[in-house]
């Protein structure tokens, strides 16, 4: 192939590139997968998504070159599963090497992807990940025990879970580490525990392994790896009806079952349906109630009060306000929560966490030891903000080592432990910034306080280190930048900016003409 | 309506004629609308609003998935 058309195919976008590439006689075909290994490479294209597009004729005549072509193992059986089953049917196997054999009889579907079977030797499916699509949510428990050998043989298939009739996909890698952590939350609940109990031990491990996508509303932001259940217990993050789907679905195993629900500010939670739950009086409700885990997450990391838990619609409509008295509408939804009529009030939701040993004798929650080391650090210095800071970092991170990477949960921790009036605070941020150098843009907590008595001062997560590290400001400036849309929330102005000084007197003459200009 | 009648109605009508409508005149002086927003602008004082915010300060717990949470509680 001449260094045009290998141009002509870099400037393409994939769909085109993968239509100008099944366009070419089989021979010139052959001779690109040989002499452009590298480009194939770096464009990602898979041979087998060319040939599996060839009609009858074309698949035949490059199946008899095959060998020919310097390519993998993995891509001849990729190639040979995917052949059109007219094609297939036309091959004689009997003298075929097994891999490839074994291939060819792989039944497969519409696009010749593989009509994955759950009886089938696994062994047979190896190195075919790429044909391979499962939508494992509602197998039994032998399926699943079954379908976790699967994904040691093709780490790399596709999982599909869905969510409000879309589907979004993990690996089968990330299925597997996920239904191994459910089982290991699961399977330690103590038997003897009530329904209300075991509902409180899922949502609190929730909690505990995964944080609200720190990126969420930025450019950075990827709804795909936000809402596919197990990729959102593998990576540790989710937006709220990703998290939502993930404690229906743990639910589900321990049999109660609950409906997703938008709130009018689009936010997504749960109505468990038909629960019981003990009062502090010592009466038992049942009938349905609301739990929203995404306003739990960072309560539970922290081991704050999770007090979105069981709630009936009034007091999830009284969440919704603000101190200020607006409104989000966040549990907004007549139609659908107005049968949410049970629910914990605080000293019952107290009792509840005290029986599963999440909460103290005295119904307090982990939080409040956080909240008085705190207080006793402000006590302890008085007068110098810096060295409070770094003594509340220690703090933070000896509750929560791993605080750098559930950026929300530490941001929601860090506004509760530090005190603006005690920091000598002009100004104290705490919010997310990218390193510049991150092509991904990952979320990187930082806090920036501009003290009356230090100055400014700029500390970040260091998830390598496992800690806040302290940079001065202009190093800091030149690492870090903020997410477009928080700058937009900020008017444009970053919060360590200097911002227009106010004028207490009338523009000088030159001062006017500059305006002018 | 009869003779007499008609004559007093005509006589009135004579003697209580209005006078005409007079239009106020417009002003000889043409106003220069340059010159009035240049004088405005001259006497604005630039006065950015400052809000004093006493507390720490986050982005990410509003509006959005998170939505406006309130305070955690122990």
């Amino acid at each position: 192939m001449d260094s045009q058309k290998i141009e002509a195919l870099s400037k393409a976008t994939q769909e085109d590139r993968m239509a100008m590439l099944r366009g070419l006689n089989v021979e010139e075909l052959s001779e690109f997968l040989i002499h452009h290994r590298e480009f194939c490479k770096e464009y990602h294209i898979h041979p087998f998504e060319i040939t599996k597009a060839l009609d009858g004729e074309k698949q035949k005549e490059f199946i008899s070159r095959l060998e020919q072509c310097n390519l993998t193992l993995n891509e001849k059986r990729e190639i040979l599963a995917s052949l059109r089953p007219e094609v297939k049917q036309g091959i004689d196997v009997t003298n075929l090497p097994r891999e490839y054999a074994t291939a060819i009889q792989i039944p497969t579907k519409y696009g010749g992807q593989v009509a994955f079977e759950i009886d089938r030797d696994f062994e047979e499916y190896r190195g075919l990940d790429n044909l391979i699509t499962v939508s494992p949510e509602e197998f039994t428990p032998e399926q699943r025990k079954r379908f976790m050998e699967f994904c040691d043989i093709c780490p790399n298939a596709e999982v599909m879970s869905s969510l409000k009739n879309v589907a979004y996909s993990s690996t089968s890698s990330e299925y597997k580490e996920a239904e191994e952590w459910i089982s290991s939350v699961i399977d330690n609940i103590p038997s003897e525990y009530s329904q209300a109990q075991k509902i409180a031990i899922i949502d609190n491990a929730i909690g505990k392994k995964i944080s609200h996508t720190p990126t969420d509303g930025t450019e950075a932001f990827e709804p795909q790896n936000s809402k596919a259940l197990w990729k959102i217990i593998s990576k540790g993050y989710g937006v709220c009806n990703g998290v939502a789907r993930v404690e229906q679905y743990m639910l589900k195993r321990i049999g109660v079952e609950s409906e997703m629900v938008s709130g009018h500010g689009h936010h997504g939670f749960l109505k468990l349906i038909d629960v019981e739950l003990p009062l502090a009086n010592g009466e038992t409700v049942k009938g349905n109630t609301i739990l929203d885990p995404t306003w739990n997450l960072a309560r539970q990391r922290f081991g704050g009060m999770p007090d979105n838990f069981c709630m009936t619609y009034e007091q999830a409509r009284k969440n919704d306000l603000t101190s200020l008295g607006l409104d989000s509408q966040a549990h907004k939804n007549d139609e659908k929560l107005q049968d949410a009529t049970i629910g914990l009030d605080e000293q019952s939701l107290r009792n509840l966490y005290t029986s599963v040993g999440l909460a103290d004798k005295e119904g307090m929650f982990p939080l409040k030891n956080l909240v008085e080391k705190s207080n006793a650090i402000n006590e302890s210095y008085p007068n110098n903000p810096e060295e409070n800071l770094r003594h509340q970092f220690l703090a933070l991170s000896q509750t929560c080592p791993e605080f750098a990477t559930c950026q929300n949960s530490t941001i929601s921790a860090l506004k509760i432990i530090l005190d603006f009036d005690e920091l000598k605070a002009n100004r104290c941020v705490v919010n997310r910034v990218f390193d510049k150098k991150d092509k991904d843009k990952n979320a990187v907590v930082y806090v920036y306080l501009d003290s009356k008595v230090s100055g400014k001062s700029f500390f970040f997560a260091d998830k390598n280190k496992g800690q806040f590290v302290q940079l001065p400001q202009e190093e800091f400036i030149n690492r870090f930048e903020c997410y477009e849309k928080d700058l937009e929330n900020w008017g444009g102005i970053r919060p360590w900016e200097d911002k227009p000084k106010e004028k207490d007197s009338l523009p000088t003459k030159e001062e006017q003409k500059g305006e002018e200009k | 309506m009869n003779v007499l009648e008609r004559i007093i109605s005509f006589i009135k009508k004579i003697f209580n004629k209005k006078e005409e409508i007079k239009m106020i005149e417009a002003p000889k002086r043409v106003v220069n609308i340059k010159e009035k927003e240049d004088f405005l602008t001259s006497i604005k004082v630039f006065r950015p609003i400052q809000i004093k915010n006493n507390e720490i300060e986050t982005l990410v717990c509003i509006g959005d998935g998170l939505g406006i949470q309130k305070n955690m509680k122990y």
